[in-house]
Order: structure tokens, then sequence, then C-alpha cells
């Protein structure tokens, strides 16, 4: 009996810790199209979401700013995220050194993903003033930093 | 029973520890693990079900929406065991349905169901958390623990 546990848990260990090994490339998802509203300049956005695709290993990325925030949500593969708290550390790097004026905060929370999206989904309807959309970051930035 | 203890025992006393140890039913310990394994995993299911609802309709992140999911998976709990029903399931899948933090709910219902007929305040109240009060004791502690070494490798610039 004792035999069989330690093999299982040697198992386990030895299952466990491969994880981090094997890269897939994933297939790419498309930066939503934004609407061409001068209001709502989302250059930035575009340019943090296309260097951040590039370098990494990343199954989506949604990003939005206003003039001084830049916020990034981002998935990862299912079987990086026991290494989740050091690629945020990693891509929230990159982006900083990439845009020193912006105020960057990156999550790789689904929630924060989803809000995103939803966000985007409204910026390019046009049901969002810019006032707004800066209220909503807020919001979204507050949400990604609860720890309870 | 271990050797130097079975040195101690007159020899009928041993006579009989072999007779016993040759009659027992054996405990099919590998069914167990696989039956808990299944039931403990579907039961996790059900609780990642609940954490996804939460962050899909409600303002809770990954990070905070383990308080509410636990808090519905305990209530869940309680309720199958007041209507019987968890004693059913546990009597099938063991540890499956005991480690899971509805075991919990479990273990503090069924102590007040069992001293319900010794009255609400000394009977329910006094043996609620007979069983659930250690639990509760242990992870207090735990937590206590943890937190200090987590304070001192901090303090000392490991982490």
């Amino acid at each position: 009996m004792k035999k069989i546990m330690t093999g299982i848990l040697m198992l386990a260990y030895l299952l466990g810790c491969q994880a981090g090994g094997n890269e897939e490339t994933q297939e790419m998802n498309e930066p939503m199209q934004m609407a061409s509203n001068n209001k709502l300049n989302q250059a930035v956005s575009e340019q943090a979401d296309r260097s951040l695709r590039n370098k990494n290993n990343l199954t989506d990325v949604q990003v939005v700013n206003d003039d001084k925030q830049l916020l990034i949500a981002a998935q990862i593969p299912h079987n990086e995220r026991l290494h989740m708290k050091r690629i945020e550390k990693d891509l929230t790097k990159q982006a900083e050194e990439k845009f020193p004026k912006y105020q960057v905060t990156l999550s790789l929370d689904k929630k924060i993903h989803l809000e995103v999206m939803k966000l985007k989904k409204k910026m390019a309807e046009g049901t969002i003033d810019r006032k707004k959309l800066s209220k909503e970051l807020d919001r979204l930035i507050k949400l990604s930093k609860e720890k309870t | 029973m271990a050797n130097n203890k079975k040195k101690n025992l007159t020899p009928v006393q041993q006579e009989y520890q072999q007779f016993q140890s040759e009659r027992e039913v054996k405990r099919p310990v590998v069914k167990n693990c696989i039956k808990a394994f299944f039931v403990g995993g579907l039961i996790c299911l059900i609780g990642q079900f609940i954490q996804t609802f939460f962050i899909y309709n409600f303002d809770f992140t990954e990070q905070t929406a383990g308080n509410p999911t636990v808090a519905v998976m305990i209530f869940i709990a309680m309720l199958l065991t007041g209507f019987g029903v968890y004693d059913r399931l546990a009597q099938f899948a063991g540890a499956g349905s005991a480690v899971p933090v509805t075991g919990f709910g479990n273990a503090v219902i069924s102590a007040a169901i069992e001293h319900r007929s010794e009255g609400l305040i000394l009977g329910v109240g006094g043996n609620m958390f007979k069983l659930a009060g250690s639990v509760i004791m242990s992870g207090v502690f735990a937590a206590f623990i943890v937190a200090l070494i987590k304070t001192l490798l901090i303090q000392w610039g490991a982490l």
C-alpha cells in the first residue's frame, strides 16, 4: 500500500513540475477593429496589443487606454497558470518600458478580460464618451487590485 | 499491530490476534481512493461552475470570487445534510465528500441534528461545532504559523 501511495505521489510531483516546459504556438486572435473615433484615440492600445502578442505566448490580449492610463487584460495558456505571478510581472515590465508616459495596469484575471472586451465593444459601437471611458477604466483598475 | 506491542500479549491473545487478522474483511483501499477521487472531483467541478457564475454575473474577479463560492458550497452541503442526501453520498464516496469544504457544512449540521433532543442552547448550540470547531481551530492556527513564517522571510529579505 505504501509503495502504491509513494508511486502516486511521485507521479503527481513529476507531472506537476513538467507543466512549464512545453510551449505551444497559439492561434492568435486579431485585435478587435476599433471605430476611427478621434475622441477615443486607441493607437497606443493597438501598439501595446501587437507588441505583447508578438513577444509572448498569450492566448488573447485586450487593451484600452485613456490619456493617462493603460489597462492591459491578457490571457495565458492554461498550463502556464502555475507561473502566473512571474508572467504578470514580466509582462508589466515589458509594457512599462514600452509606454513610460502611461500608468500601466496589467491583469491576467478572467473578469478584467471580460470587462475590457465589453468596454471595447461599447467603444466600437460609439456608445461611450471620453469621460465615461476614464471612469470605467478607474473602476476596472480598482477591481483588478482587489484582494478580498 | 506493531511487533513490540505483540510481545506483551499472552499466548491466548496472540492466537486471537492471528485468528482475527485472518478473518477480517480487507478494506478495498484502492477502490475507495478511486471513488473518493471522482466524487471529490465532481464536487470541485460544481464549485468551479459556481465560481464562474459569480465571475460572469457579479463584480467578482478570480481572486475575490472564492469567498462567495465557498459560502454557497457550504450552504448547499448544509441543505443536503438536512434532507439526508449528503449522508448517502458520504457513504459511497468517503473522503471524497469529507475533504472538500462541503464536508465542513456536513459536520456542522449533522452534529446539530444529532443533539437536537438535548435542547436548542445546550444541545444544538453547544454541540454544533463539536467537530467543526477543531477544523476552525486548526485552520486559524495553521494560518497563524504560515503568516509568521512569511513575515520572518520578508523581514530577512528572502521574499
